[in-house]
């Protein structure tokens, strides 16, 4: 039954026209070049055998069974041997003519009892609407998203934060929904179940005719439940959308009133230091320093001068325009690295989206942008690297950026 | 470590060329199968055991569709590696 492989190649040395020692050798070899490939590595592939991978699996507590101790086993690794799909279907020869079928109901008595198959029917057709009706949903949060890409028309970049805040939200408030309709209505299904069981009326017919009319109206509630979500998300979307755009025209409207103001402040300087014309120059300059600054810097005498004579600047705006500098800042952050993400094609459309800077590093003789994209952030994320470092190629001796990165949140 | 590097590795380290390389190995899986043909399990002492084994009928669901089906009876080739080697991959670990 059992054979030991180098029994077996006695053969193979022949037809190789090598020695049977040489053919030995030759095999340990062979294992010896699979071990370290399956440590190096921890995957190794074989022409005409298949594919051995090292999986590690992770620690996990069990119980002693003779003891009723809790135990801790430690994680470890295992070898993994999936054969190649010739092999298989070779091996699997004598049986290769059986294929897996499907049991028509009522086959397997013992498997199938009358409650299930009724409870079948049902509960695809609950699918299919349940699918159907999340169609619409995304159809609708669309059109939701191509009304607004009309009314925030100027600002694109507004108008896609919009969105993809927008989207997310929506889903996940519907899909829980969803879900938890399709529980109730589940729940109901085995609670009629239950009740059928238990009660166990003789008449088949009439439990028949039972579950269809009330399977009818599970649909009609679902039906309705769906479009009530619907509705409550396309009202949502709305006064998201709403409160959005009433923002932005309040942020615009203040900044109109601030250039204004600037521009009163700034001619009413001017009128002044002409009449103070011993200071002038130095007036002059400071003032231009101070309406650009807006306030934001106090301390220096002629500064305040120049507030105490341009007293129109409003009391209330100084610390509001402190935090609007603010966000302005941390969103020009945003946008340096938002333009870069748009760039580029592979950025663009790849699955990760650049955040930051994790690391600069010198590049070292022999080292390539690809080698080292591969070192830091694995295999095939070149172009990323390119992208923050806007290069194609590194010599030795350049400064890279390496990026973080952070998954793109899936639709 | 895919089938090329292998292949060359193994060239590197026997002498062979990578062509001569590639045909023993081949003709060395095809006597493994003849050897599965015949019924038997192969041990290569210093890696583990190849062996045939049965899969019996079973019935399973769709999740999906929630419909049953019988799925045949099936030989599958297996492959458990000897102590020796899971030693191995344990030392491997802790290091």
């Amino acid at each position: 039954m059992m054979i030991k492989i180098n029994d077996l190649i006695q053969d193979v040395a022949k037809e190789q026209g090598l020695s049977k020692v040489e053919m030995e050798k030759f095999v340990s070899l062979m294992i010896d070049v699979l071990n370290e490939g399956l440590q190096a590595d921890r995957l190794v592939k074989v022409k005409g055998l298949g594919t051995f991978k090292v999986a590690s699996v992770s620690a996990r507590e069990s119980i002693n069974v003779n003891t009723g101790e809790r135990i801790i086993i430690e994680g470890r690794d295992k070898i993994s041997f999936t054969p190649e799909a010739t092999l298989r279907d070779f091996v699997n020869r004598p049986f290769a003519q059986f294929e897996t079928v499907t049991i028509n109901e009522g086959v397997d008595i013992e498997a199938l009892n009358s409650s299930e198959t009724e409870v079948a029917p049902t509960e695809d057709s609950q699918e299919i609407t349940n699918t159907a009706d999340v169609q619409e949903i995304v159809g609708a949060t669309k059109q939701e998203e191509n009304v607004c890409m009309f009314a925030v028309e100027n600002e694109d970049e507004v108008c896609d934060e919009i969105i993809e805040d927008d989207k997310p939200t929506d889903e996940t408030s519907t899909v829980p929904n969803a879900s938890a309709d399709e529980e109730c209505i589940m729940t109901a299904d085995s609670n009629e179940c239950n009740d059928e069981e238990n009660s166990n009326v003789a008449v088949q017919y009439e439990v028949n005719s039972q579950s269809s009319q009330q399977s009818l109206k599970h649909i009609i509630i679902l039906l309705s439940v769906l479009c009530l979500v619907l509705l409550c998300v396309c009202v949502g979307g709305f006064y998201y959308m709403f409160t959005q755009i009433d923002q932005r025209n309040q942020r615009i409207d203040y900044l109109m009133t601030k250039i204004i103001d600037s521009k009163k402040t700034s001619r009413v300087v001017k009128s002044q230091s002409i009449q103070y014309s011993d200071v002038k120059p130095s007036t002059d300059n400071a003032s231009a320093a101070a309406v650009k600054q807006d306030g934001t810097n106090e301390g220096e005498s002629q500064d305040r001068k120049v507030h105490t004579l341009g007293q129109k600047t409003p009391m209330p705006k100084p610390a509001n325009h402190l935090q609007d500098t603010e966000t302005q800042k941390s969103d020009a952050e945003k946008n340096d690295f938002s333009a870069l993400n748009k760039r580029d094609v592979r950025v663009r459309t790849g699955a990760y989206r650049i955040v930051g800077v994790q690391t600069t590093i010198r590049v070292k003789k022999g080292q390539t942008l690809e080698s080292l994209s591969r070192l830091y952030l694995g295999p095939d994320m070149e172009c990323y690297v390119e992208v923050l470092n806007d290069c194609k190629a590194v010599k030795a001796g350049d400064l890279l950026k390496i990026p973080a990165l952070k998954l793109k949140k899936s639709r | 470590m895919n089938n090329k590097e292998y292949i060359s590795e193994l060239a590197l380290r026997s002498g062979y060329t990578q062509a001569e390389v590639q045909k023993m190995v081949t003709s060395v899986i095809e006597s493994m199968m003849l050897a599965f043909d015949a019924g038997e399990d192969i041990v290569i002492p210093t890696f583990g055991t190849f062996e045939i084994k049965k899969r019996m009928e079973r019935v399973v669901n769709n999740p999906s569709t929630g419909l049953k089906m019988l799925v045949p009876p099936k030989l599958i080739l297996s492959f458990k590696p000897n102590a020796s080697v899971k030693e191995r991959l344990k030392n491997g670990r802790r290091q």
